[in-house]
């Protein structure tokens, strides 16, 4: 049909569809419904309180459970400001109407709701919802009935009813489980155990206040001057786990308040982050991710704030501008906690040290302050096990580092045949640290250490030893020009090495370049050649053999060149094995006829 | 196996994703390689990929993928060729900032792209979209045209980029061919923070630095730059959106760009990449030249120790400084125009060189 008239035409939105929507989708589980009862009951508790101060607010929740005859039905009354018929219309029955719904309660700020599908959530769980309202504003209550269907009707009621609203749910088939006492009390706590308005409980047997005695004390006086013991108590209660230590967090933007418990194993720096938030006293989430700064995985943490903006679902905080100044000073919170054991509880700070050291080592990046408080206590691999930044200090004047563990190990063993210590920076974070200290310490020199500034430290040989080894040396460089390897003979420590295989990064990228390109295909192959022709070849591995060595000796000794051929290609496998390269076709067959020859030799 | 490798890979898990990371990375597929455990090669250089491509070590990502390619073409049974094909588009996309490669093997990559998305029943829509790119860049404007509309007529689909990704590679494109209203009008839900990623709006505020300034948005492009430098500035994947920050500097505060220029140097000093080199120091060559226009001959330049060019070539004076960027460029530009047969590159340079005489 076409529409001739000049009027537009309304969308017609299916309630079923948008419900199985939000509960799908925007909620997590269908228990938020709770949450937005209690969330309306609430709001207008404060709301009539707004006008009358001293009013007395209450909240009753009454249960009859499912039967065989009875489908089981959940009422919740509360005595706050009520609707009037207008009002019904306009809050009950639309969608996404936020800004009325502002306008009513006057300063957002005040109330925990904001968004307009509140009550409709309700429908995750039943098929009607019945409200009966009376407004202070009204002469007469108002009683509405939604259907899941998206009907509803709305009529005047004649009897007295006193100002307040009372909401009906009846359970849906199928629906059972939300409606069972033992689950719904739990969740009436869970979410409303710090919500200022007394609210109780009953389920025909016997009747309780949720929030009879609240589990913590948010305010500022009650974290400062709470029990240590209780406080790391109720941390084990709420996340099932034991605790180092915890920190009071404060902000003032978002007036925020609660604790971060120190998590008492190590932690991934890219695991979520699951943060219990409670907003305005009601229960957000027990997964909130963005409220504490990057650096801080090292810890879990319980808070209130009173006001900050939740997203749609309300069950996250919008990530906006005021929630960074809030990660901001809650951060601050962290560090001035770490500042204080670093003065005065150093035990405790060693503590959290061995167990978060990637997180304080993050945070020592992070900010100068730490970094000086801090720099000291920090672990590193070194060539002489591991040491304290305090202990390497006094062992060497000159920091020496090598930027990856490859490079590393690769030294490992001469350095500390020497007792030289090298630290292994190879680990994340530990190369911008050791790099920051000129920077921080004026007095502090650092000296980045390649395995071929290692090999350039090693005596030479004298006049007459190079002499002796010259044909040596000679042999070898033909037998290696092959495989990109140079050759160098020195002597060094410890004399049980015959040889050092050394591979700096960049001749490392170039290796990994030709072993790869042997296996790649045509096309990846010939690209893999023409970028790497490109790549300046000035650094290229180096086999060092060790002149001190009394099986490089005999080998100097020789006249069989045949022999010499052999055994530096045997060296030159087995120096890569023993650094963990992986073999190459070429190289693979170079052992294979190495070996062979060899026995046949010996034969 | 000595549980050497599970004990690494464990010590990995932990790491947060950068060159420290990549490194251990390339050790823990050497053990693999030693132990001849080829799923665990496998499954490594996978996030030897993924880290080279996120976070700028571009070659290692091209070798790790060689190597992946080669294992899934040789043993079909074993791994499934569907898993390369997120991996194939970057990869792509990496090669051809080597003017090294020449370009009928760059045809033959596309060509074998294209094959093994069809073979998938994949959508070319990356395919069109990279090659476009490949194409502009080169300077086959008319050629790059033809492509820019087949791949934004092609569906998307699971091979598809993100629709962050994809909004702001047709922002590059209208940029490309100065359709700067288009744009920027193309960018708004990326600037309005409606559509986002982890690359995303970081690229798109250094690419509407430069338009900004030539359609007199100053403001806004102030408000890119510091919104944008704060996003990109710990990694070095962005080199080149860098570059942009730093032409941008160079025209509103020289003094600042000197900053942004030492701190970010060694990016561009150790990139294999040639592309973003090239990219970056053409953009030091414009700000040293705008120093000296500015008169000032005398600076002190603060570089790090490994990347320190004043120290190692005897850079003495900003004449001297001018003279080695403008020779490293113009040999960059000369090795893509000499792949591309044309002179499209020249073309880039002088059109950033008029940024000297700049007047905001």
């Amino acid at each position: 049909m076409v529409n001739n008239n000049e009027f537009d035409l309304r969308f017609k939105v299916n309630l079923q569809g948008i419900i199985e929507l939000l509960s799908n989708h925007l909620y997590s589980s269908p228990k938020v419904y709770i949450r937005e009862l209690l969330q309306n009951a609430v709001d207008a508790v404060t709301a009539r309180r707004k006008n009358d101060s001293g009013f007395y607010g209450s909240i009753s929740i009454e249960l009859f459970e499912p039967s065989e005859k009875n489908p089981g039905t959940l009422v919740v009354e509360d005595n706050g400001i009520g609707l009037t018929e207008e009002e019904v219309h306009q809050f009950l029955a639309v969608i996404g109407q936020s800004s009325k719904r502002e306008e009513f309660f006057q300063r957002r700020n005040d109330f925990i709701g904001q968004f307009g599908i509140g009550l409709l959530s309700c429908f995750i769980v039943c098929d009607e919802i019945i409200v009966i309202t009376k407004s202070e504003k009204s002469p007469y209550a108002v009683e509405w009935v939604g259907k899941y269907d998206g009907t509803y009707r709305v009529r005047k009621l004649d009897n007295d009813v006193s100002v307040g609203t009372k909401i009906y749910l009846r359970c849906r088939p199928g629906s059972e489980e939300y409606f069972q006492a033992p689950t719904l009390k739990d969740l009436f706590i869970h979410y409303g155990c710090f919500l200022p308005y007394p609210i109780y409980f009953s389920d025909g047997k016997s009747k309780i206040l949720i929030n009879n005695e609240k589990p913590f004390d948010f305010s500022r006086d009650g974290i400062l001057k709470g029990d240590r013991e209780a406080i790391l108590e109720y941390g084990k209660k709420v996340f099932d786990e034991d605790f180092i230590d915890y920190i009071p967090l404060f902000s003032k933007t978002g007036d925020v308040s609660g604790i971060a418990y120190i998590i008492s194993y190590k932690m991934n720096p890219s695991s979520k982050r699951r943060h219990r938030v409670y907003l305005k006293n009601m229960f957000l989430s027990d997964s909130v991710e963005n409220l504490l700064p990057d650096w801080a995985f090292f810890l879990k943490c319980v808070v209130n704030c009173n006001d900050l903006e939740p997203t749609a679902s309300r069950e996250q905080l919008c990530d906006d501008k005021k929630l960074s100044q809030v990660q901001a000073e809650l951060g601050d919170c962290i560090r001035s906690y770490l500042v204080e054991k670093a003065r005065f509880d150093i035990f405790r700070l060693r503590e959290i040290i061995k167990i978060h050291t990637l997180a304080i080592k993050a945070l020592s990046l992070e900010f100068d302050e730490l970094y000086k408080l801090f720099i000291d206590w920090l672990p590193f691999e070194t060539s002489l096990g591991i040491l304290t930044f305090g202990e390497i200090k006094k062992r060497t004047d000159i920091i020496q580092y090598t930027p990856s563990i490859d490079e590393f190990r690769q030294i490992q063993k001469i350095s500390a045949a020497k007792s030289i210590c090298i630290l292994n920076c190879g680990y994340i974070y530990d190369t911008e640290i050791i790099e920051k200290l000129p920077e921080i310490f004026h007095d502090i020199r650092i000296e980045r250490i390649s395995p071929t500034d290692m090999s350039a430290s090693f005596e030479e040989l004298d006049f007459e030893e190079r002499e002796k080894a010259f044909e040596f040396i000679k042999t070898a460089e033909v037998v290696l020009q092959p495989f990109n390897c140079s050759v160098q003979i020195k002597k060094f420590e410890p004399t049980d090495i015959p040889a050092l295989f050394m591979i700096d990064e960049e001749a490392n990228l170039i290796r990994n370049i030709e072993n790869t390109k042997e296996v790649s295909n045509f096309l990846f192959s010939s690209i893999l050649g023409q970028i790497s022709d490109n790549i300046s070849t000035s650094s290229k591995a180096q086999l060092c053999f060790n002149y001190n060595n009394p099986l490089i000796t005999r080998l100097i000794g020789t006249d069989s060149k045949e022999l010499v051929c052999m055994s530096v290609e045997i060296i030159y496998i087995q120096s890569l094995l023993m650094g963990h390269y992986p073999l190459n076709p070429r190289e693979m067959k170079l052992l294979n006829s190495s070996l062979l020859n060899l026995i046949d030799y010996k034969l | 196996m000595d549980g050497k490798l599970e004990k690494l890979l464990s010590e990995i898990d932990l790491m947060p994703d950068g060159k420290a990371k990549l490194l251990m990375l390339e050790e823990a597929a050497r053990i693999a390689d030693s132990q001849n455990d080829l799923k665990a090669g496998f499954d490594i250089r996978e996030e030897i990929v993924h880290q080279g491509v996120f976070y700028g070590h571009h070659l290692n990502a091209i070798i790790a993928f060689s190597w992946r390619l080669a294992q899934c073409e040789k043993n079909p049974h074993l791994f499934d060729i569907s898993d390369l094909l997120w991996e194939y588009k970057w990869i792509v996309e990496e090669i051809y900032k080597f003017p090294d490669v020449p370009s009928e093997k760059i045809e033959q990559l596309f060509e074998d792209m294209k094959d093994k998305y069809n073979r998938e029943g994949a959508s070319l829509r990356p395919y069109y979209c990279i090659k476009c790119k490949y194409l502009y860049s080169s300077g086959f404007k008319e050629r790059a045209e033809e492509l820019y509309f087949k791949w934004i007529n092609s569906p998307r689909d699971g091979y598809s980029d993100c629709r962050a990704c994809d909004i702001d590679n047709q922002v590059l494109y209208l940029l490309y061919i100065k359709d700067y209203e288009k744009a920027f009008e193309m960018a708004q839900p990326i600037l309005s923070g409606r559509l986002k990623c982890a690359e995303i709006p970081h690229l798109t505020y250094a690419e509407l630095l430069l338009p900004s300034l030539e359609t007199g948005r100053l403001n806004d492009a102030q408000i890119f730059h510091e919104k944008g430098y704060k996003l990109i500035y710990k990694n070095k994947d962005f080199l080149e959106s860098m570059s942009k920050h730093l032409l941008y500097l160079t025209v509103v505060d020289v003094n600042k760009a000197v900053n942004i220029f030492e701190k970010h140097f060694q990016w561009a000093f150790e990139t294999h990449t040639i592309f973003f080199k090239f990219e970056f120091y053409l953009a030091s060559w414009v700000m040293f030249t705008k120093l000296k226009k500015l008169g000032k001959e005398q600076l002190k330049i603060h570089l790090q120790k490994d990347c320190n060019i004043i120290e190692k070539y005897k850079l003495n004076t900003i004449d001297d400084i001018i003279a080695w960027f403008e020779k490293e460029t113009t040999d960059m530009a000369n090795k893509f125009n000499l792949r591309n047969g044309n002179d499209h590159f020249n073309g880039v340079i002088q059109e950033r060189l008029k940024l000297v005489g700049f007047q905001l």
